[in-house]
């Protein structure tokens, strides 16, 4: 009779669990490629950095193999091997839908990008630095010398991808055991040599429709030229731009027109520029008095150009004057208290604050507001769009803006652009709704095992942004 | 043309405020004595100018909020200190992280020929631009400047452009483009996944239409516009509750110097 029985119990467990670690299953032998599969190739539309290494998946192989990717910029291996170590179950060339897109096969083969001048990098010298207290001539050299060392590095690292062929090998262990890949008895070894590529294809979707909508844009400017009559939508906002000067003319007060803080080469500010060229014109017509608050140099500077030309073909050159466009504080706060503080003294009949915003909307507006002044703001911050349209009495949204040049000016060149545009926006809405639909069906017929779904689904890799 | 003049406050007016200003100035400087007295009376530089900065930036912030008074010579001074170091840091700015490290050391303090001749290959071209800027001080000659602006405004657009229909197009597309319903989801998660997707569709396609120029907004279209400018709408309001919340955060801030640096209060 068993005095113990859970002692009897224990024991049974402790020998069931030693069986099994002695008579269990031992870990899984690796599986290796077919040898053709293994492949190296320069990495496509990259500046020549990398390399690429691919071969097939082995379905036999479960997650505790590895392979091994020896690299090696000879031959035979003589030199210095370095080792890249990959889990069986990762590192698909699928996932790299950047440089290989989305291709089907791309699901069954390995891959992995190989920098050869991060793994056998050139030496990189010691610039001694100077003391503290050195002159500002011996820095200027630590300095000097400093960066032509970095460039050299960068020079040599490129050179060395250049004109060096790396060699690979390929093995898969699953901790103990380890075989070799091998072609005709000997160990496949596939070289390869990384080169800048001119063609940068993943960047094609972005080229594309931009050619095709600058042919677009062209073709309606030179029908524009041909007809300037084309019809644009009335724009609230711009029909109140006459009652505003109006205003000024009747009130004899200025009109003050506010730039924002974005620098000139913002698609905001020219168009704000190009509205005030068309503002200044009648501006001059009425004998009143424009005055422009710029933050940075180059819009005063534009401004000066545009208000100048348009007081010229208004034939009042001599109602200009420079000091009336001035640059009022190159900071964002700084700019707000000033244009704030000038227009609580001068009480202008009219403010414009059109062109590129940021925090600083709601305080000039609210200023302007504070004044009785009536306001007219136009931006494609859209953040900031809510704060105009509370505190002013006419607002142009987003891309009411740079139609509002055109609608304006009539010119041939921005009636053309803003045709071309409608155009765009007509195939983003296509493009909008016919890839709900084809993702839609692709993922219904997927559901039920039809490659065609697959397909479809791919088609929205089109419009994937890299 | 000369320019209407402006109305003046009426002298009662002016009297009482000036009573206000001084009563407040009294305040301030007697709450400042009062609250900074351990500071001020440390007997070290660093305790007094620490207690000096904080009374002079209190002074200073609650100066800029008088302006929601109305303007006043005070304000008008601020604005005018505000708008100098504005424009005093703009230049050292601009001399440290522009001028200096581009043009100063590189070229004027140019170790070697060697060096000269690169930092010129480089440099040469921006730099000559630079000085083509510097003629609009001319009126006669200030032509060579617009070359400058031309470069910079069409490298700006070039630049521009492939980043916009990165930003604005592709990503945009790319994420509103969905399947309405995923196959094998329960009858509610397709339900709400086919709303969620209809209205993202609506949404995007009509606020695309009201931003259409080439035709009139009116029957059908003037009913897709409207449901465009509802949707901008609530959107704004979206935004406008958002950015008001991080502007209370800038508020607080500020109260919270002069509560607890400024008036020592303790903090809780």
């Amino acid at each position: 009779m068993v005095k113990n029985p859970f002692r009897l119990w224990a024991f049974a467990l402790v020998l069931a669990y030693a069986a099994i670690a002695l008579c269990g299953e031992p870990p899984a032998k690796p599986l290796l490629p077919p040898a053709d599969s293994f492949k190296a190739y320069d990495r496509p539309s990259d500046d020549g950095t990398a390399i690429g290494v691919e071969w097939a998946v082995v379905p036999g192989n479960s997650k505790n193999i590895t392979y091994v990717l020896e690299v090696s910029t000879t031959e035979d291996f003589s030199g210095e091997v370095k080792e890249i170590r990959i889990p069986a179950t990762g590192g698909l060339k699928s996932k790299q839908k950047k440089f290989y897109g989305s291709s089907k096969k791309n699901e069954s083969l390995h891959y992995k990008d190989v920098l050869p001048a991060d793994l056998f990098p050139p030496e990189k010298r010691q610039v001694e630095q100077p003391e503290e207290n050195a002159s500002a001539r011996e820095k200027a050299w630590y300095s000097y010398e400093r960066k032509k060392e970095n460039r050299r590095f960068k020079g040599e690292k490129r050179k060395f991808n250049r004109d060096t062929d790396c060699y690979f090998r390929l093995s898969a262990t699953n901790g103990t055991d380890t075989v070799f890949l091998e072609d005709g008895g000997v160990r496949k070894v596939v070289s390869a040599r990384a080169r800048a590529n001119l063609f940068t294809w993943y960047r094609c979707n972005n080229l594309i429709p931009a050619l095709i909508f600058s042919c677009v844009v062209m073709g309606f400017i030179r029908l524009a030229r041909r007809n300037p009559n084309i019809f644009i939508r009335r724009i609230a906002g711009l029909d109140a731009g006459d009652e505003a000067l109006g205003r000024a003319t009747e009130m004899g007060r200025s009109i003050f027109f506010v730039h924002g803080l974005a620098e000139i080469g913002s698609l905001a500010t020219i168009a704000a520029v190009n509205i005030l060229g068309q503002l200044c014109k009648q501006v001059a017509l009425y004998d009143s008095r424009v005055k422009v608050m710029n933050s940075t140099p180059m819009t005063m500077a534009v401004s000066q150009e545009v208000v100048k030309q348009a007081y010229t073909e208004a034939g009042r050159p001599d109602a200009y004057d420079p000091d009336d466009i001035a640059l009022v504080a190159p900071d964002q706060f700084t700019y707000v208290a000033a244009v704030g503080g000038r227009m609580v003294r001068e009480r202008p009949a009219a403010i414009f604050m059109i062109g590129s915003f940021a925090a600083e909307s709601l305080i000039l507006a609210e200023t302007g507001a504070s004044t009785g002044a009536i306001q007219i703001a136009g931006t494609d911050a859209y953040t900031q769009v809510p704060f105009f349209i509370t505190t002013c009495d006419y607002t142009l949204i987003g891309e009411e803006l740079y139609a509002a040049s055109a609608y304006l000016s009539r010119e041939p060149r921005l009636l053309g652009s803003l045709r071309g545009q409608d155009v765009g926006k007509i195939v983003l809405m296509a493009a909008l709704l016919l890839g709900t639909a084809a993702v839609t069906l692709g993922t219904w017929l997927v559901a039920q095992n039809i490659e065609f779904g697959e397909f479809l689904l791919r088609l929205r890799d089109i419009v994937k942004p890299f | 043309m000369p320019e209407a003049p402006l109305e003046r406050a009426s002298s009662t007016r002016q009297i009482v405020e000036i009573v206000a200003a001084v009563v407040l100035l009294t305040i301030f400087l007697g709450a400042s004595a009062w609250r900074q007295s351990d500071g001020l009376s440390s007997g070290t530089l660093a305790g007094t100018a620490e207690a000096l900065g904080i009374i002079i930036a209190a002074g200073l912030t609650l100066i800029m909020y008088s302006f929601l008074y109305r303007d006043n010579p005070f304000f008008k001074a601020v604005e005018n200190l505000y708008v100098g170091v504005g424009l005093g840091y703009g230049a050292v700015m601009t001399w440290h992280q522009a001028l200096k490290p581009e043009v100063v050391e590189p070229i004027i303090l140019a170790p070697s020929f060697g060096a000269l001749g690169s930092a010129l290959i480089v440099r040469g071209v921006p730099i000559l631009l630079g000085f083509m800027l510097l003629t609009r001080i001319s009126r006669k000659y200030s032509w060579p400047s617009r070359y400058s602006y031309a470069i910079m405004i069409g490298w700006y657009a070039g630049m521009g452009i492939p980043i916009t229909i990165h930003t604005f197009i592709l990503e945009q597309v790319n994420a509103a483009i969905n399947p309405l319903f995923a196959p094998g989801a329960s009858p509610l998660a397709t339900f709400l996944s086919i709303n969620t997707q209809i209205i993202v569709l609506v949404g995007t396609v009509s606020v695309l239409y009201y931003f259409f120029f080439s035709l009139e907004h009116k029957g059908a279209g003037k009913v897709v516009s409207r449901v465009g400018i509802i949707f901008l709408m609530v959107s704004f309001g979206a935004s406008y509750g958002y950015t008001v919340m991080a502007r209370i955060s800038l508020l607080i801030g500020r109260v919270d110097f002069l509560l607890y640096d400024w008036l020592q209060r303790p903090r809780p």
